[in-house]
């Protein structure tokens, strides 16, 4: 039996009513169980609009969606539950500690009791949290905060990760220990979209690429096959460049 | 600075609006004809000293007074709040006064200026939700108007008597007679032999040209002669008289509960700008119940704030030397439906509060300026019945003046949930709309 794909989206258009402005012109993107896919374009390309309408924050104005086999404006909260986001903001309660902040999100994903605190011990260990689990996340550094915000997005083992700008502001170290975990994670079959500017990440862990520009999809393949398809360019860098120009964006 | 318009609004807008409001509300904090304060007047005598007594508390210019045929008419008013206070001049009370001029005339009127007798008594009912001072304030210059006007009624039908005895004997030593034996049973005053002197002297010119004579009103008639009896207002289960406590502890949990504002709108604020809302909108939770959870735990709050200065009304303050006491035997749902009314009101107010900042500093400038006004306006510093009618029909609209409505209900008049509906409606009504408008801006946002 064949697999429905994870996201499938038919003709998404996207209007903000108060702006008048157009953030996504028909796009058409699939996503299948397993992929880890990048979503890059520049600046104001339609990346959050387009992240947001698959997690349920906004409605398409027209066109389809259909995530984890469900129409998401129809049933949200069912899509929910199987998904995780991981936003490029620290959205995490400052006058909470690590490990309440853990567990809150936690509670609100429907884990309880031992499976929570089994879920929970497992990711603070693998993010070597365990010492700063009773500090108030007001008083931890950037790097502590970002690993919380991680957890707090993987904390119910979703089966749909979205992750906008993980490493924003992370130093080596931790960058590598978060690449090694999302690797891992969707070897182990977690579907990933993951968007960011930089496109040696996106080289380095995207199995595909989509690339979004002024509300259209303008390109769609491995990081590879993008690369040999624009001649004279030698990474993913120059070809999204000459895909999307030089000129600054808002 | 000129774009920050919520920031512009807290510092001319709500400057403007405190001083409007405390400017009014300081003028009004003394009972006079400005004030709001309404006063019921019932004359079941009839009679010259009813009607004078009508004539010159109305026309005096001191209060607002009201009158009423009767006094079943002036006490509804009271209960029902549309007077916070009554005169009641009962029946045949010219009768009982004009009573002591069918003795021997002089005797009789000597002998209440110097042994002053209960003839007639005058009742003034009074809102157990107003407060000693402001009765105080009252009842002091309405009672000098009581005294002096039974001593104008007596003395104008003593002189007419007077006239027709000075017509039959008009001579020198009548005039020297009377005149002493007016005086000789008043005890001693300032000026008295003065008075005694003008007293003969007009006398004697009077007998001479055939004039009326005009008794004199001295210091000695300053003797009471109406007796004023201080009457509570109260349905027939209410047994105790509330005193300042009863007032005042649930009218400031009231005011502490709508500072709730500053916390709930500092958690909204930070939701919005931290991106946690956004972050748990992605979650498999409902507006309802983000909405939800914040209303229990400040609800819990809020009753625990109740819970608290009850204890420290009931049990702190006689310890700090304060007379009156708490009663807390009041009816449990109406206390517990004011109860949830006001906190449910208090945390639609901080969530709108919430929902219209952007930052700290307004939601926290914002709402505290606000809830004094509200509190200014709602009766928590100076009773709503003080306030000028402008005002008071301003405070219509504040959320503060229903909750305090609702509780001196409850804790003054002893009301049961049916005497608070309207107020539970109107505090409910809020907390939904506020409840929704938030919703609404959330979704925008």
């Amino acid at each position: 039996m064949e697999q429905k794909p994870v996201i499938e989206v038919r003709d998404l258009v996207k209007k903000y009513k108060a702006s008048g402005e157009i953030a996504l012109r028909g796009v058409n993107i699939t996503v299948n169980k397993g992929e880890f896919m990048g979503l890059l374009g520049p600046n104001s390309a339609g990346k959050t609009t387009f992240t947001s309408i698959i997690c349920g924050l906004i409605n398409p104005t027209s066109g389809s969606v259909s995530v984890l086999g469900s129409d998401i404006t129809l049933f949200p909260l069912d899509v929910k539950q199987r998904i995780g986001l991981v936003p490029q903001e620290i959205a995490l309660y400052t006058g909470l500690t690590v490990k309440e902040n853990i567990y809150f999100y936690g509670h609100l994903m429907g884990f309880h009791g031992e499976a929570l605190k089994k879920r929970a011990d497992s990711l603070i260990e693998t993010f070597n949290l365990g010492e700063h689990l009773s500090k108030l996340l007001i008083h931890c550094s950037g790097g502590i905060k970002r690993r919380v915000n991680l957890i707090s997005g993987l904390i119910h083992d979703p089966e749909l990760l979205i992750l906008d700008e993980p490493t924003l502001g992370v130093d080596i170290q931790l960058r590598e220990l978060i690449f090694g975990y999302l690797s891992d994670l969707n070897s182990k079959g977690t579907t990933i979209i993951y968007t960011t500017h930089y496109m040696k990440e996106a080289e380095l862990l995207c199995s595909r690429v989509n690339i979004i520009d002024h509300g259209i999809l303008i390109a769609d393949g491995t990081p590879q096959s993008l690369i040999e398809k624009n001649e004279g360019c030698t990474d993913l860098g120059q070809v999204f460049l000459k895909m999307t120009g030089r000129d600054l964006r808002d | 600075m000129i774009r920050d318009w919520p920031g512009l609004a807290i510092l001319f807008i709500m400057p403007a609006v405190l001083l409007v409001i405390i400017t009014f509300t300081q003028e009004s904090a003394i009972p006079s004809k400005k004030s709001g304060m309404k006063i019921a007047i019932a004359d079941a005598d009839s009679g010259d000293f009813g009607k004078s007594l009508v004539r010159e508390l109305t026309g005096g210019g001191y209060f607002n007074f009201k009158s009423f045929v009767n006094e079943e008419g002036a006490r509804t008013a009271v209960l029902e709040g549309e007077c916070q206070m009554a005169v009641i001049i009962p029946d045949s009370s010219t009768e009982r006064l004009y009573r002591l001029l069918n003795r021997s005339t002089i005797d009789s009127i000597k002998a209440v200026i110097s042994k002053p007798e209960i003839i007639t008594g005058v009742v003034f009912l009074y809102d157990p939700a107003v407060q000693k001072i402001f009765r105080d304030a009252v009842q002091m210059p309405v009672n000098s108007v009581i005294q002096l006007t039974a001593v104008k009624v007596l003395m104008t039908k003593y002189t007419e008597e007077v006239n027709i005895s000075v017509r039959k004997h008009s001579n020198d030593f009548s005039a020297r007679l009377i005149a002493k034996d007016f005086f000789s049973g008043i005890p001693e005053f300032p000026y008295r032999n003065e008075v005694i002197r003008r007293f003969r002297d007009e006398l004697k010119t009077r007998m001479k040209d055939g004039s009326e004579i005009t008794m004199p009103l001295s210091p000695a008639f300053n003797s009471a002669l109406v007796v004023v009896e201080e009457k509570a207002v109260r349905k027939k289960n209410m047994e105790f008289r509330p005193g300042v406590l009863q007032n005042n502890v649930p009218a400031f949990t009231l005011f502490a509960m709508f500072f709730i504002v500053i916390p709930l709108a500092g958690s909204i604020i930070n939701e919005k700008n931290h991106g946690t809302f956004t972050r748990l909108r992605t979650l498999p939770v409902s507006y309802f119940q983000v909405v939800a959870s914040k209303i229990t735990v400040f609800l819990a709050v809020c009753i625990l704030q109740f819970v608290f200065l009850m204890a420290v009304g009931k049990y702190i303050m006689p310890l700090l030397g304060e007379q009156s006491t708490l009663d807390l035997k009041v009816n449990f749902p109406a206390m517990l439906g004011a109860l949830l009314g006001s906190s449910l009101a208090a945390i639609g107010f901080g969530f709108m509060v919430g929902a219209f900042s952007s930052t700290h500093g307004q939601a926290s400038t914002f709402g505290s300026v606000m809830v004094v006004i509200l509190a200014l306006l709602g009766g928590i510093f100076v009773p709503v019945h003080m306030l000028p009618d402008v005002i008071k029909k301003i405070s219509m609209i504040s959320p503060l003046r229903w909750g305090t409505d609702a509780f001196v209900d409850v804790f003054v008049r002893s009301q049961g949930i049916s005497g608070i509906l309207t107020e539970l409606a109107l505090l409910t009504g809020f907390f939904i709309i506020s409840i929704l408008l938030t919703i609404r801006v959330f979704k925008k946002h």
